[in-house]
């Protein structure tokens, strides 16, 4: 179905805007569509393990692996990928804290992650202020985010080769004790699966992908400044939903979420290029996820 | 029921404790705290917080969220800054319009969580971006006109009293009257165990709808002291109440899980998150550790209440 | 709320107009028969008393009846008026209430307003009337003689002074037939004298009851007319004039002439034990374990080759001694031994890892993945037991799925079949089974044939009988009585919290096992 919404999407634009279906363009929304999908990663893993699951913080997080990538190594070329495995570590590190926070102490998501993003938040304006660090992307980074090679973007190879990694650990053993977790936490405990073990892990997970995907997204916009993964906090929650993770839990199509960040892109795109303005962008996403939810709600009905 | 066993029912023990602290702390700081002036500005600053944490603590209490509530106040503040200013009657006849459209704004997201089903989280969220959608379509720059006599309202005072801390204390005092009300218990009860309220025979759907218009009202009644404020009008201007108002209820020991709690310590919680700007002003904190400082004492005050609550049980 | 009141509300329904009329009725739940043609009638100032075994369809009736869920099939007539929707309200409106077995009273209120939910006592404006409404309640609690404080909150009294709680909002209702779901299984002796003192004044003034008991002697003491139900059917209805006739009801409840045979008196399962001695050590060695307050200092040895049940009236903490056992709830006093070693158990992860597994209570709430399919669910505990996170899920898994659903002839189209649209037998197949693709030494099984049929419970049972033979063991909780004499080899009574007796060979009987419910080495209940 998801298939389906997006060739529609498709050929309305092309009907519209002539142009609209082009190798070039098309390159072009996938590469916007990655970071979006990486971001919905985040969400899918941890809405997957259940207890009302969600995480606010990717955006803070994001921006704090974007500025230890560009800060902590002065970034040459040499250093990049050391910089790309610091900024996720310091995700995964973030991205704990939030575990623990909510699966040891039993903060609810919703406050533990928002509260987390607030510090960080707070903490990157302090550091920049103070610290004046590097945020220049090495060129290296740059065409690894930004660039194409024989017409496919590097990115679009980035994210493919993190879906398939994300398919197998999903399907693992471990993705299916997490996703049992979400899907009956008393049951999945009772058959011998320490729970709050995954619980954490997923939000620890979330975290490491938010770094990454901050530090990749420095490439993209070539430097990294404040608020830059912001704009993926709500998005990234609304992609999750439409491609099919249940906010109750346990189930985790990341597949559908992939489609959804494809749609999202191109709808909003599409969206921009007719020149609505950004009051018309909101109230269609709302309604979209609208849509998407009462759908759903009527075919568990049917 | 003694008072002090009536305050550790509703879990008001620690943030009465850390309210009384950070306005100790501020007094401290700031010598002309008592003033009449400074009381005066404060709370003109804080009410509309206040208002729509009280607004969110009766749908937590309810087990519901509501995240479209900043949205909310940023569309109806809107609203009131497009009207012309003559329009429908004047200030009376606006105020009536912007109530009406906040009581069709709670009524949508009622529909959508207690009739249709839909979990109250994803559901506000997305109409929080049709909300959002909304202001801008009304207004896409900031600008427009509040009229003026709803501010000149907002900063005179009644026989001494200034009339922000008159709307607070009426809008709590509805609040008692509500929750002296049969609905009002009903909207609590729900919240702990709505199996004990449908074998009661009371229309579930019912008491979740009537929870999202009365927060909806207390919405409306922030929206225009935020509106009176700044008297003009900007579609990005409260979204930071939506979670702030989150945040008030928890550190106001309200129970996500429902039921549990008392929109007393979803006031004294949005007390404690104002206070602490204020508190880090007045401290000479440099500019640039003043986000850090505010998130790390906000992680602390929830860390403290979820440690008392934990301790508690 | 006078007598003349009452008495003036029942009067249009004296009128040879039964308060009850019950024609054909039938429920089923995702296909399984829950109720099926069921008839009856009940007149004003009648008790009747509704017996029946667990899950024989007694609460499911009585809810009907409450207008808390629909019946399929048939009509429900009260005081001459259909009842056709589900609405607990339309039900209190034509005069029926029910008192619920485990009441659900909103924990954060306190006594006066929790009984006076939806029915509150009110000014004009509908705010609530906090003093009448106190008084009102304080008056009703004594009419009633229940001891329970007015202020306190509903969550903080025992279970006891909720059920008291339960039965005044009933009562303040002002009801024309009242329901008391199990009114006093949670009661000390005076408090069931202060209940039948008030049961006879609201039959004198002709309220109809319907009384729902596991104690004979109370059903004896108290009812008119009996309705016997047995898995969803009338099984048989008379009047007792004061005498109950034991044997015959017991024969009814349980409809399994083979096992009152086989269990009458002189020639038991047991006693046919008694020549095979159970061979093997001790495999789980429990002293003095405690729970929370619903296990409190039991004790037990369990052997290999061994099939122990445990028995007992509902609620003695059977389950939860179980649960303890395997480490799902806090064993706070006590010594565990597992095959002579001593250990602390922590969680159930820990248990499963020393071969100890529990097939828990609540299948659905505990067992299943409701959202999952079958072979999901069969697979899971493999998942969970394996050490290589890294690897997916190896074709000896789906190996597994495949031959433990034809071993255990699970009715299903294959292991991509949604569990929830598995009858219940099926489904509690697939909850045990789970466990047999690790090694373990020890299988607990908490009721395991609660909502199953009779076929899928003899498999089930079966089953457990192949894993002791293969020299495991074996704990069964089952609140059938008969099920415990049938298929194990010793069993064990408890009562509050604590083990009161060890029966094996002769002395395995009903007689025994029920004196020993009521916490007496000797009593007789029967006769």
């Amino acid at each position: 179905m998801l298939i389906g919404v997006l060739l529609a999407l498709f050929a309305i634009g092309q009907m519209v805007l002539p142009g609209f279906i082009g190798s070039a363009q098309i390159a072009n929304q996938l590469k916007i569509a990655a970071f979006l999908g990486l971001f919905g990663l985040c969400q899918t893993v941890v809405i997957a393990t259940g207890g009302q699951g969600l995480d606010l913080s990717v955006g803070a997080v994001a921006t704090l692996g974007a500025f230890v990538g560009t800060s902590t190594l002065a970034l040459t070329d040499g250093n990049t990928a050391a910089a790309i495995l610091v900024a996720t570590a310091a995700g995964l590190l973030a991205g704990s804290l939030n575990g623990l926070g909510i699966a040891g102490l039993g903060v609810p998501p919703l406050v533990a992650t928002l509260a987390s993003a607030s510090v960080i938040d707070g903490g990157l304006v302090l550091a920049v202020s103070q610290l004046h660090p590097a945020i220049a992307a090495s060129p290296a980074l740059v065409s690894i985010a930004a660039l194409t090679s024989a017409g496919v973007p590097n990115i679009l190879i980035v994210w493919g080769a993190l879906t398939v990694a994300a398919l197998w650990f999903l399907h693992s053993f471990w993705g299916v004790r997490l996703r049992a977790t979400g899907s009956n936490p008393v049951t999945a405990y009772l058959s011998g699966t320490n729970t709050r073990f995954f619980r954490g892990l997923a939000y620890a997970l979330s975290g490491g992908i938010a770094g990454l995907s901050g530090a990749l997204l420095t490439g993209y916009v070539s430097q990294a400044f404040l608020g830059l993964g912001n704009a993926y906090v709500l998005t990234s929650v609304v992609v999750a939903a439409i491609g099919g993770v249940a906010l109750e839990g346990g189930r985790a199509p990341y597949l559908g979420v992939v489609c959804a960040a494809v749609i999202m892109t191109v709808l909003i795109s599409l969206l921009t290029a007719l020149q609505m303005a950004e009051a018309g962008r909101q109230i269609i996403l709302g309604s979209t996820l609208l849509a998407f939810l009462l759908l759903d709600r009527i075919l568990k009905w049917v | 029921m003694t008072p002090a066993t009536s305050l550790k029912q509703n879990g008001l023990v620690p943030v009465l404790g850390m309210s009384a602290v950070i306005v100790a702390v501020n007094a401290w700081l700031q010598p002309s705290f008592f003033d009449a002036s400074s009381i005066a500005s404060n709370l003109a600053s804080l009410a509309p917080l206040i208002l729509v944490s009280v607004a969110q603590a009766i749908v937590i209490l309810n087990r519901e969220l509501d995240l479209s509530m900043g949205a909310g106040v940023s569309l109806l503040n809107c609203l009131l800054a497009s009207f012309a200013p003559y329009s429908l009657g004047g200030v009376p006849g606006q105020l009536a319009a912007t109530l009406g459209v906040a009581l069709l704004l709670g009524a949508t997201n009622g529909v959508l969580v207690a009739v249709l089903g839909l979990p109250s989280l994803i559901a506000t969220f997305a109409t929080s971006a049709l909300w959002f959608g909304g202001a801008l379509a009304i207004m896409p720059q900031p600008g427009g006109a509040v009229g003026e006599a709803i501010g000149d309202a907002y900063y005179a005072t009644v026989a001494g009293v200034p009339v922000p801390l008159l709307v607070i204390a009426g809008a709590m005092a509805l609040w008692m009257l509500v929750s002296r009300h049969r609905v009002g218990r009903w909207i609590v009860v729900t919240g702990s165990s709505p199996a004990a309220v449908f074998q009661a025979g009371i229309s579930l759907i019912r008491v979740r709808l009537g929870a999202y218009l009365l927060a909806w009202f207390f919405v409306f009644l922030s929206a225009v002291a935020i509106s009176a404020q700044t008297l003009s009008g900007d579609a990005r201007l409260a979204q930071s109440y939506t979670l702030g108002s989150i945040a008030a209820c928890v550190i106001g020991g309200i129970s996500l899980r429902g039921g549990k709690g008392s929109p007393w310590g979803a006031l004294l919680g949005a007390v404690v998150l104002g206070v602490i700007g204020n508190v880090i002003y007045f401290a000479g904190i440099p500019s640039s550790w003043q986000e850090f400082t505010k998130g790390l004492i906000v992680v602390g005050a929830l860390g403290f209440i979820v440690f008392e609550q934990r301790t508690a049980r | 709320m006078t007598s003349a009141e009452r008495i003036a509300g029942v009067e249009e329904g004296v009128a040879s107009v039964p308060i009850l009329d019950l024609k054909g009725v039938g429920k089923r739940f995702a296909g399984i028969v829950a109720l099926e043609g069921i008839d009856l009638e009940l007149r004003s100032g009648e008790v009747l008393g509704l017996l029946g075994a667990n899950g024989s369809g007694k609460s499911t009736l009585s809810r009907i009846i409450a207008g808390e869920t629909r019946a399929d099939q048939g009509r429900v007539l009260i005081a001459g008026r259909a009842l056709t929707r589900a609405s607990p309200r339309v039900a209190a409106g034509l005069g029926v209430v029910i008192a619920h077995q485990h009441p659900s009273l909103p924990p954060h209120l306190p006594v006066w307003e929790s009984l006076f939910l939806g029915a509150e006592i009110c000014t004009t404006g509908g705010f609530i009337d906090r003093r009448r409404a106190r008084r009102d309640a304080i008056d009703i609690l004594s009419w009633l003689g229940a001891r329970v404080d007015p202020d306190a909150l509903a969550g903080s009294l025992t279970a006891a002074g909720q059920q008291w709680v339960e039965i005044a909002r009933a009562v303040s209702r002002k009801p024309r037939l009242l329901i008391l779901d199990e009114p006093s299984a949670a009661m000390t002796g005076p408090e069931v004298a202060a209940l039948f003192t008030s049961v006879r004044r609201l039959t004198a003034e002709g309220v109809g009851i319907i009384f729902i008991s596991h104690r004979l002697h109370e059903v004896e003491e108290l009812c008119g007319r009996i309705v016997v139900l047995r898995n969803g059917h009338h099984a048989g209805s008379w009047s007792t004039r004061g005498r109950l006739d034991v044997p015959r009801i017991l024969q009814l409840m349980s409809g399994d002439r083979e096992v009152r045979e086989r269990t009458a008196p002189g020639q038991t399962l047991g006693e046919s034990a008694v020549g095979d001695p159970v061979v093997g050590e001790a495999l789980l060695e429990v002293s003095g374990l405690t729970s929370g307050t619903a296990v409190r200092g039991a004790s037990l040895t369990l052997r290999r080759g061994e099939v122990l049940g445990i028995a007992g009236l509902q609620g003695q903490g059977q389950e939860e001694l179980l649960e303890a056992i395997a480490a799902c709830r806090p064993f706070e006093q006590g010594t565990l031994r597992v095959g002579g070693t001593e250990v602390r158990p922590r969680c159930p992860r820990d248990m499963i890892r020393r071969g100890i597994c529990l097939v828990p209570n609540d299948r659905h709430r505990q067992g299943l993945f409701v959202d999952g399919d079958v072979g999901s669910n069969l697979g899971y505990v493999a998942v969970a037991a394996d050490r290589r996170p890294w690897r997916l899920p190896p074709r000896a898994l789906a190996a597994f799925v495949r031959t433990t659903i034809e071993r255990l002839s699970i009715k299903t189209r294959g292991p991509r079949q949604a569990v929830d649209t598995l009858s219940g037998g099926n489904q509690q197949k697939i909850v045990v089974g789970k466990w047999l693709s690790i090694p373990f030494d020890v299988i607990l099984l908490s009721d395991p044939t609660k909502g199953v049929d009779i076929h899928a419970r003899t498999e089930i049972y079966e089953l457990v009988q192949d894993l002791v033979a293969a020299d495991r063991a074996a704990i069964v909780y089952a609140s059938d009585v008969h099920e415990l004499l049938l298929h194990c080899s010793r069993i064990l009574v408890m009562y509050e919290g604590r083990i009161t007796a060890d029966l094996a060979g002769a002395a395995m009987n009903e007689d025994r096992i029920a004196a020993a419910s009521f916490g007496q080495p000797a009593m007789d209940v029967v006769s």
